[in-house]
């Protein structure tokens, strides 16, 4: 600032003057970047670092979360984690609700906002309708399902209305049933916002682009495939990045739901037929107490969703104007 | 200007620096106790703040911060605050293992010299007391204790042809055929409540077993035996036995708790395993709370033909406040103030404390299915806690889940039992 008004005054300034001014500028300036960086930093250090840290260190001991840390197990924790086969079955619950959210969640969204691109009469109010679901809480979305899901709920009489001598199913309480359950209430909850985001890609892409594959002769499919699809690719890719992560942290829903149950009987015992890495985690910290190994199960979670990030970068990164990975 | 807009940018930012690290102490002469309880129908709610209003009125600049949570997430939200070195200042639980935990780790008062004040302590009948009791030390009062057993919708059993309890396992499977005969769903469970089913199959291994050997206790702490000997494979064994006889209300498997209240309640089903505050919860849980009171009645838990448990021999749980580690001694004086004649004897009038813990209070109760219970304590030769509360929730869960995964037919009797003795030699270990 000094170097600015010298040079406005029209000032002779020696090259030493000027360095000292501009070092009093630099640390000045940086000096204020630092201030303005300190409060979130100090949240994101407080609030996020060293929670992750404080987890690693509490999954090395055996610690019911009272009292001293004193009982070091090491990697005991991990080690009791890959033999545990209620854990390997809530895995396998997360990663089936990822893909219900990657495979059903996505196209239903875009082929919802496809739709709805159209003019129409009342299109506000289907967009409205359809974004909906997203607005409720997922502790009110879990209780409306979990009656509609009942023995005696609307499900059953709708389905019985429909097909004929359909005998009603306990659609929570049944193994073979809870997780398609489960699954298609994360879609109905959360294609709402994905749907949104498509419809602004979609808004994005040029009239002209879709009007010259027309004159050049494109049917409907192709001008889809070839022209629109690959113009809304990195929304999609987005999506499918949230929607992933947002089912591998799933919890509330869940624990509304069925608390991770009904138990189903597996090679290595009974466990929770809903039972997702959140609900497990969540049971084994503060219901058993067993927090160390609870953390443990975290540590997982997080590097998980780490992994899944790092390795999905590229993706995200991918730009169909350059045709490669920046 | 210059120096000006400068310090306007730095002052901003340092101003919101420390704004992230600096809190403001708050001052104050009046006393705020929290107090969280798990005691939800609408009666017992009404109970506990009344009495917290008389004692805000006699008590000047008391404050008393109620929080109700539901009894399934209570332990959940109490170790929560535990675990995070914020006691709350009176909180509601079950005493025994769970209680013993935080004791351990100090997060809880000891009350010991404050009950022997005054002759506090000897109001209270012994047992109920004894749950609040680790190693002499006593940290907490109870407020209400009692069995469990079987609830039972005497209309519907009627209707079947079923007029008196069932005395004996064979009777009680005798009954349950009787009522699937009958087109009446026999039980009600909620098999999300895990607790339930603990409860059953304890009760089943104190009756196979004898006293001694079917001391949780000793067999978890003293390891005195394994928890996959015979009596507990055999206790397993004989719920796969009544599941066979599929006498649970539809969906059962996914209910939650509140669902096994609200179809014993509504005449969904004849019968109900449960504590002894169905009395209560049940009717409440009813559409109609008035007619339930009436319909509903309590049966001890059958005996079993043969079995080495000695015959009256009862299990079950108590409920009762304890004080946090920071908590005031106004905190302490609530729970003196509680239990104090004239205070407890509302809490009875009031039906929440049934059964009552206070010496010569069940003189006030008329109430037919609590005298039931009362009785029942009153001549039960052996008493055992739920193994759930009483052996620590790490423990406490196993037992849960594997007795739940055997009411809900998706376990043997020999698999729980190889699980139970796992989690309990991995809770000997720690």
């Amino acid at each position: 600032m000094g170097e600015t008004s010298a040079r406005q005054t029209g000032t002779p300034v020696s090259p030493k003057h000027r360095t000292a001014a501009r070092k009093r500028w630099l640390s000045d300036k940086t000096l204020t970047i630092f201030a303005f960086l300190l409060p979130p930093i100090a949240i994101y250090v407080w609030l996020v670092l060293l929670p992750v840290a404080q987890s690693a260190l509490f999954s090395l001991y055996n610690w019911n979360g009272l009292g001293p840390l004193d009982n070091f197990n090491g990697l005991g924790n991990y080690a009791r984690l890959w033999s545990d086969l209620a854990f390997q079955g809530s895995v396998f619950n997360t990663a089936l609700i990822a893909a219900a959210a990657a495979f059903v969640e996505i196209p239903l969204a875009l082929g919802l906002a496809l739709l709805l691109r159209r003019k129409f009469r009342g299109r506000n109010l289907f967009r409205a309708i359809y974004f909906l679901p997203f607005v409720l809480s997922e502790v009110i979305a879990g209780i409306v399902w979990t009656f509609l899901f009942r023995l005696d709920g609307l499900i059953n009489h709708l389905i019985g209305g429909v097909v004929p001598g359909y005998t009603p199913l306990a659609w929570l309480g049944d193994g073979d049933t809870v997780m398609i359950a489960l699954c298609w209430t994360v879609v109905w909850k959360y294609f709402g916002i994905y749907m949104i985001l498509f419809t602004a890609a979609l808004q994005n892409i040029p009239d002209e682009v879709e009007d010259a594959a027309r004159v050049d002769g494109a049917t409907a499919w192709q001008q889809l495939r070839y022209v629109t699809l690959p113009l809304v690719g990195t929304t999609t890719r987005l999506t499918i990045f949230l929607t992933v992560l947002g089912a591998i942290q799933l919890f509330d829903l869940v624990w509304i739901m069925t608390e991770g149950g009904p138990l189903v009987a597996t090679s290595g015992g009974p466990m929770g037929g809903s039972e997702t890495m959140g609900t497990q985690l969540y049971k084994t910290a503060f219901r058993s107490f067993d927090l160390g190994y609870g953390s443990a199960m975290a540590i997982v979670l997080f590097a998980v969703c780490i992994v899944f990030s790092i390795l999905y970068q590229p993706a995200l990164r991918y730009d169909p104007t350059r045709g490669r990975p920046k | 200007m210059d120096n000006g807009r400068l310090f306007g940018t730095k002052s901003v930012a340092l101003a919101a620096a420390l704004a992230t690290t600096v809190a403001l102490p708050a001052f104050g002469q009046d006393v705020t106790i929290t107090l969280w309880h798990h005691f939800t129908p609408d009666i017992e709610k009404a109970a506990i703040e009344a009495a917290a209003l008389r004692f805000q009125e006699a008590n000047p600049g008391v404050t008393i911060e109620i929080t109700v949570v539901g009894s399934s997430d209570m332990a959940a939200k109490t170790s929560a605050a535990m675990q995070a070195n914020e006691p709350p200042d009176i909180f509601s639980g079950w005493g025994g293992g769970g209680l013993a935990a935080f004791a351990d780790a100090g997060l809880v008062q000891d009350i010991t010299d404050a009950v022997m004040l005054d002759g506090w302590g000897d109001r209270f009948v012994a047992g109920p007391l004894a749950l609040y009791t680790l190693d002499g030390r006593i940290f907490g009062v109870p407020l209400r204790a009692g069995a469990w057993g079987l609830w039972v919708d005497k209309e519907l059993t009627a209707s079947a042809g079923i007029d008196d309890c069932p005395a004996t396992w064979s009777d009680f499977l005798a009954d349950v055929q009787t009522l699937k005969d009958a087109g009446i769903v026999p039980m009600a469970l909620g098999g999300q409540a895990q607790f339930v089913s603990a409860g059953f199959y304890q009760y089943l291994a104190m009756r196979v077993a004898s006293w001694e050997q079917a001391s949780g206790t000793a067999r978890l702490v003293d390891r005195t035996g394994s928890f996959a000997d015979e009596p507990f494979v055999r206790a397993g064994d004989m719920i796969a036995e009544l599941v066979a006889l599929e006498p649970f209300q539809p969906g059962y498997q996914g209910a939650p708790y509140d669902q096994q209240l609200s179809v014993a309640g509504n005449g969904g089903a004849a019968m109900s395993f449960d504590g002894w505050w169905g009395g209560v919860w049940i009717p409440d849980a009813s559409t109609d709370p008035e007619a339930a009171r009436a319909r509903i009645g309590f049966c001890p838990f059958p005996e079993l033909e043969g079995g080495a448990g000695v015959p009256g021999t009862t299990m079950g749980s108590g409920n009762g406040f304890s004080v946090g580690r920071d908590a005031p001694p106004e905190a302490v004086e609530f729970l003196r103030f509680l239990t104090s004649d004239a205070e407890y004897n509302l809490l009875v009038e009031a039906r929440f404390a049934m059964p009552p813990v206070i010496v010569g209070s069940e003189a006030l109760i008329t109430d037919p299915n609590a005298l039931a219970v009362i009785e029942l304590g009153a001549t039960t030769p052996h008493f055992a806690q739920e193994w759930n509360q009483a052996l620590g929730p790490m423990f406490g869960t196993v037992i849960k889940e594997q007795a739940a995964a055997l009411t809900t037919g998706v376990t043997t009797g020999e698999a729980a039992a190889l699980a139970i003795e796992e989690a309990a030699l991995r809770a000997a270990a720690q």
